[in-house]
């Protein structure tokens, strides 16, 4: 089912395989697929970055880097991912119930040189898609694109150095490597010093009809985190725009993941087993409020987390005939985890211990799906899957909730399906719907009580490819939840905050003037409003407009190169209260030249040394060490958008 | 295969199906047996012999503000009788829900609070039997209400009969008194009329009203008080629609 | 429709808030006799705006008071003027200084009161008594009543006035102790004196512009 394809380049350097899968056909416009060459040529510093390669998905960085993303998609604010499903080689990746965050989404543990490929999905139509699937998808692929040893070194303006050193043995598929890979740096401005150490090894073969692979990944992150600043002491020359409050946080990520898998063929069916287990530390320290709540011991908290999961994910298809098929999975996963909470003062030392508590999560699902083909001019896909969520938890300590156990089951459903009308014409129309949802926060849960969140969604949409140089897509999407669950964690309770749905429509254009260079324009626009007031849905953008310009192996002279520079422009979002957040323009750029044997790779964050606001939030808070009178009033406090930073690196590879 | 196709439905009622409402109200102990002198700032006790209210809404109120369920008629319930009275019993859409909405109101009776009892302050006592009229809308914030298709969920709206003798109507160091109720008992019968409490302005007492400008004498401190009972499932708070 | 979309995101505007504080005359009529204040001052600090207690986004959290002492939900604090003030309850108008806010609509304001010292004489049936108040108050001020609309394009000032009939109104004036002086020891003339002065309706908050 998944074929690998190497292409040969013209020129005398090893050559970069580039994993092609054997694509599922797309289920949108929207859809995307990234091989190895898109990646590379895709700006951004780590693995988390690629993910902005969703169209109609921005990220928000609100704390150091080692943190996971903040993720907006379609009209959602998915939070660390609660809305976004995303999985490695069919090992899922969202983590349920993390103390920080409901499917905590932190993909800083993969390297990303060890990408091979990606396909990210806006909105959920396909049976497959499991927990966390409320706004959209993705999948990544996992391998090493060369063969031979490959070693990097690199340095930046930012104060930051890395180290990388890849190896991957002569005659073997991109599923056998060993990785190891360091970086560090002190960053731009204060408080965003970081490390991270990544090794990873994989091992890949055949026996009989069976592909076989498995791979191990490791990581740990230290960082420390700027956290936000007051817009007033900017304004005023009290802090500098990179500038951090002190004592403003950190963290340290620690994350084990280990998998294998097995694809087969036997009797006209395909199938496919990945079982896989991991371990996962977290601690996270954060003030966002200074001294406001607390005076005395200052508001910082620490979160810390550690747990172990595993699971497994099969399917299976086959084609009953030329015109009809079946899929089907069952999946499942176990995750057992320990998670505190407390106030901390300056020195780090717990004053306050507000959460400890054991959860135990299991979930199993079921999918199917019919793919079908009644005429040459029209496909169809009808799917539903079929979730039970178990949640057990057992509180030590909970200021919000009191102490005791408590275990609740929740069952879900979820049709979809998705018909695509002229799928081998030059206009193909789409048209896909389904039910996404997200299970239970184990924090929340009572005794026999657990609300799993369910929304609905369609689309319709169409791509105009009638020549490779050119592509025209477009569309219009539509998600309702009727009754939005939110956990509020400053009240320890789930919240309704009421039905609300999501309106939206994107367009975008793919030009290849010449067989090298690629031109993509996309634009998302999403109304998103509670249905009762038409209040909108505060942090989630309404418009966004990305351009990106990619050359895929450009030979100039001895040189190849690519390179893609990338810029988005984010309109301004409604902030709660009445409040609007300022709009941002960022281009960041990437260029990769290869010479022989040798890379050199060059990446600038921020070409045109903007100071955009990532994140900005409006509450009271208390930064002044003085026993001045402390403000009540909302004042605007934003995180620091990536300054700019050059950093350039030196490979080689035998 | 039987049980595959005995939980299709059931998962299917998971997303759009029915569950049950439950709801009770009780007055704990502090109606149904009385409330002992530890509680009060002065060392008074109280017992209750009637503790009625007229509930005229009990509601599931959706995300949206929307009614999923209520009763049609109104309940009086009498609190001093033990243990939690049966309100209503509910159909309601499968889902999450945050408030539960409770209206305390006059029905045709007139009067939406009756309470009658004995207020003891060391040699001192008066007794008393009062109607009130008050209107209040309790909106209430269950910890975590959900009605699973198929299944049940239960409420209960907890009335706290001390608050009856808070000395203020906002500040959060209000403290339970009985002593101005013994002082107001005018013409010293050891029957504490509500004319006699109307007779008494809430100024010299140093109780305080807070943004309640407009209560001025005991009588309508108290009825103020009465807008103050509704709890839900023991101690959650509710907001209130005066 | 991008248009359209951005244009739906206007946010606040902040505003400056001028304030200032007139106090009542200095002597009045009540009921049962005459208040003459020689001096009436109060140290106040801390003045917030509150919006309309709702929480537009957040449906389900309900925006109102609370069935329980110390529980009222106020709105969001849409403005404020942050300082220790000594008001003269009996002065003209007084410069408390320029706050901030941002734009919307406000319902209420609340400040907190601290020590209050009034002297004077009370003209009651029985003769004119003199008075010698000092009291710690010690207690906000809340649910003032301030419906007014902060807007940037319209830039006004606030003015805060105080209703001493009002306040002194609840007071029983008895020389308990009958030493011929009024004072805070003197029956329930603390209480009373307190009750008054934090009651909400002994308090306005009004535009700058609407104020004579």
């Amino acid at each position: 089912m998944h074929l690998l394809l190497a292409l040969a380049h013209a020129d005398p350097a090893p050559a970069e395989e580039v994993v092609v899968r054997q694509e599922e056909p797309p289920s949108s416009a929207a859809d995307r697929t990234l091989d190895r060459q898109d990646i590379v040529a895709m700006p951004g510093r780590s693995a988390d970055d690629l993910l902005r390669a969703t169209r109609g998905l921005h990220q928000s960085a609100h704390s150091g880097h080692g943190k996971a993303f903040q993720y907006f998609l379609r009209g959602f604010d998915a939070v660390h991912g609660a809305d976004i499903a995303v999985g490695l080689e069919g090992v899922p990746l969202n983590e349920p119930s993390n103390v920080h965050g409901h499917g905590y989404l932190d993909l800083h543990f993969l390297p990303r040189d060890l990408l091979l490929g990606a396909v990210f999905r806006p909105g959920v139509t396909r049976a497959e898609v499991g927990d966390f699937g409320v706004a959209g998808s993705g999948e990544l692929s996992l391998g090493m694109a060369t063969e031979g040893l490959q070693a990097q070194v690199g340095g930046g303006t930012d104060r930051s150095g890395s180290i990388a050193v890849g190896f991957r043995p002569e005659g073997r598929g991109t599923g056998t490597f060993g990785w190891f890979d360091a970086e560090g740096g002190q960053g731009v401005g204060e408080s965003r010093q970081w490390t991270q150490v990544r090794a990873a090894v994989g091992l890949d073969g055949t026996v009989g009809s069976t592909d076989l692979r498995a791979f191990v990944l490791a990581y740990r992150g230290d960082f420390a985190s700027p956290g936000v600043l007051l817009e007033d002491d900017v304004q005023s020359g009290e802090r500098r725009f990179y500038d951090a409050y002190p004592n403003s946080g950190g963290g340290r990520s620690s994350r084990v993941l280990g998998a294998v898998r097995a694809d087969t063929r036997f009797a006209g069916w395909t199938g496919r087993a990945t079982l896989w287990a991991g371990w996962r530390g977290l601690e996270l320290r954060q003030d966002f409020t200074g001294a406001y709540d607390f005076p005395d011991t200052g508001d910082a908290t620490l979160q810390t987390q550690d747990g172990v999961s595993g699971g497994l994910t099969t399917r299976l298809d086959r084609a009953i005939t030329p015109a009809i098929g079946v899929s089907a999975g069952l999946d499942g996963r176990i995750d057992v985890l320990t998670q505190r909470e407390a106030g901390i003062d300056e020195a780090g030392e717990v004053w306050d211990p507000r959460i400890d508590t054991d959860v135990s999560e299991r979930t199993a699902g079921v999918w199917a799906s019919v793919p079908m083909r009644p005429a040459s001019w029209v496909g169809l896909e009808a799917g539903a899957r079929v979730q039970q969520f178990s949640i057990g938890l057992d509180r030590t300590l909970d200021a919000g909730l009191g102490t005791g156990k408590a275990r609740a089951n929740a069952p879900v459903f979820a049709p979809r399906g998705i018909v695509r009308v002229l799928p081998d014409g030059p206009v193909t129309v789409f048209v896909g719907g389904g039910r996404g949802f997200r299970s239970p926060e184990a924090r929340g849960v009572e005794d026999g009580r657990a609300p799993v969140s369910v929304s609905s969604g369609g689309e319709v949409s169409a791509v105009l490819h009638a020549v490779d140089a050119f592509e025209l897509r477009g569309g219009a999407f539509g998600t309702w939840i009727s009754n939005e669950i939110v956990f509020d964690h400053a009240s320890a309770r789930f919240l309704t905050t009421g039905s609300t749905r999501r309106l939206g429509g994107y367009g975008g254009i793919t030009v290849r003037p010449v067989d090298v260079v690629q031109v993509d324009l996309d634009v998302t626009a999403t109304d998103g409003r509670y249905t009762a007031g038409l209040e909108p849905i505060p942090y989630a953008p309404r418009v966004l407009v990305v351009g990106q310009l990619t050359t895929d192996a450009l030979v100039t002279g001895p040189l190849v190169w690519t390179a893609g520079i990338r810029s988005w422009w984010l309109g301004q979002r409604p902030l709660p209260g009445g409040f609007a957040s300022h709009a941002a323009f960022v281009t960041d750029l990437t260029a990769r030249a290869t010479v022989r044997r040798w890379m050199l790779d060059l990446d600038i964050d921020n070409v045109f040394a903007t100071r955009w606001r990532d994140g900005e939030f409006f509450y009271a808070s208390d930064w002044d060490p003085t026993d001045a009178p402390v403000s009540a009033l909302p004042r605007r406090h934003f995180t620091a958008g990536a300054p700019f930073a050059l950093r350039a690196s030196i490979g080689w590879r035998i | 295969m039987t049980r595959l196709v005995r939980l299709v439905p059931l998962l299917l009622a998971g997303c759009s199906g029915t569950g049950t409402w439950t709801v009770t109200a009780w007055g704990e102990e502090y109606i149904e047996e009385g409330i002992p002198a530890e509680v009060f700032a002065d060392g008074c006790s109280a017992t209750f012999t009637t503790f009625d209210v007229v509930v005229t809404e009990a509601a599931l109120v959706d995300g949206d503000g929307t009614e999923a369920a209520g009763i049609g008629t109104p309940v009086t319930l009498s609190l001093v009788e033990p243990g939690p009275q049966a309100l209503a019993t509910l159909e309601a859409r499968a889902t999450h829900y945050d408030e539960a909405r409770f209206r305390i109101a006059p029905d045709g009776s007139g009067s939406s609070v009756r309470v009658a009892g004995t207020l003891t302050c060391g040699a001192d006592a008066v007794d008393f039997d009062w109607a009130f009229a008050t209107d209040t809308v309790y909106h209430c914030e269950p910890e975590d209400l959900t009605l699973p298709a198929g299944g049940s969920d239960a409420t209960e709206l907890t009335v706290h009969g001390d608050h009856l003798f808070y000395d203020g109507l906002s500040n959060d160091d209000a403290e339970v008194r009985g002593l101005a109720w013994i002082d107001a008992d005018a013409n010293a019968d050891g029957t504490l009329t509500q004319a006699e409490l109307a007779a008494v302005p809430v100024a010299p007492l140093g109780y305080q009203v807070g943004p309640y400008a407009e209560v001025t004498d005991l009588e309508a401190f108290v009825a103020h008080l009465t807008q103050s009972v509704g709890h839900v499932d023991g101690e959650g708070h509710c907001g209130v629609d005066l | 429709m991008v248009l359209l979309l951005l244009a739906c995101v206007d946010g606040r505007d902040p505003v400056v808030l001028p304030t200032t504080f007139t106090g009542s005359p200095a002597s009045f009529a009540l009921d049962s006799g005459t208040v003459t204040l020689e001096r009436a001052e109060l140290v106040a600090a801390d003045l917030r705006l509150e919006a309309p207690p709702v929480v537009a986004w957040f449906p389900s959290l309900v925006a109102s008071a609370r069935a329980h002492p110390g529980h009222e939900f106020a709105g969001s604090v849409r403005g404020e003027l942050l300082g220790e003030w000594s008001l003269d309850l009996v002065g003209g108008d007084q410069v408390l200084g320029a706050g901030q806010g941002w734009e919307g609509d406000v319902a209420t304001a609340r400040f907190d009161a601290h020590g209050l010292i009034l002297v004077g004489t009370w003209s009651g049936p029985d003769g004119d008594v003199p008075f010698d108040i000092a009291l710690d108050v010690d207690r906000s001020i809340v649910g003032i009543d301030a419906l007014l609309t902060l807007d940037a394009s319209r830039p006004d000032g606030l003015a805060l006035g105080v209703d001493l009939p009002h306040a002194l109104g609840f007071v029983e004036w008895d020389d308990t102790d009958g030493d011929g002086t009024l004072t805070e020891a003197d029956g329930t003339l603390a209480n009373t004196v307190v009750f008054g002065i934090t009651s909400s309706t002994t308090w306005a908050l009004a535009p700058a512009s609407e104020t004579p």
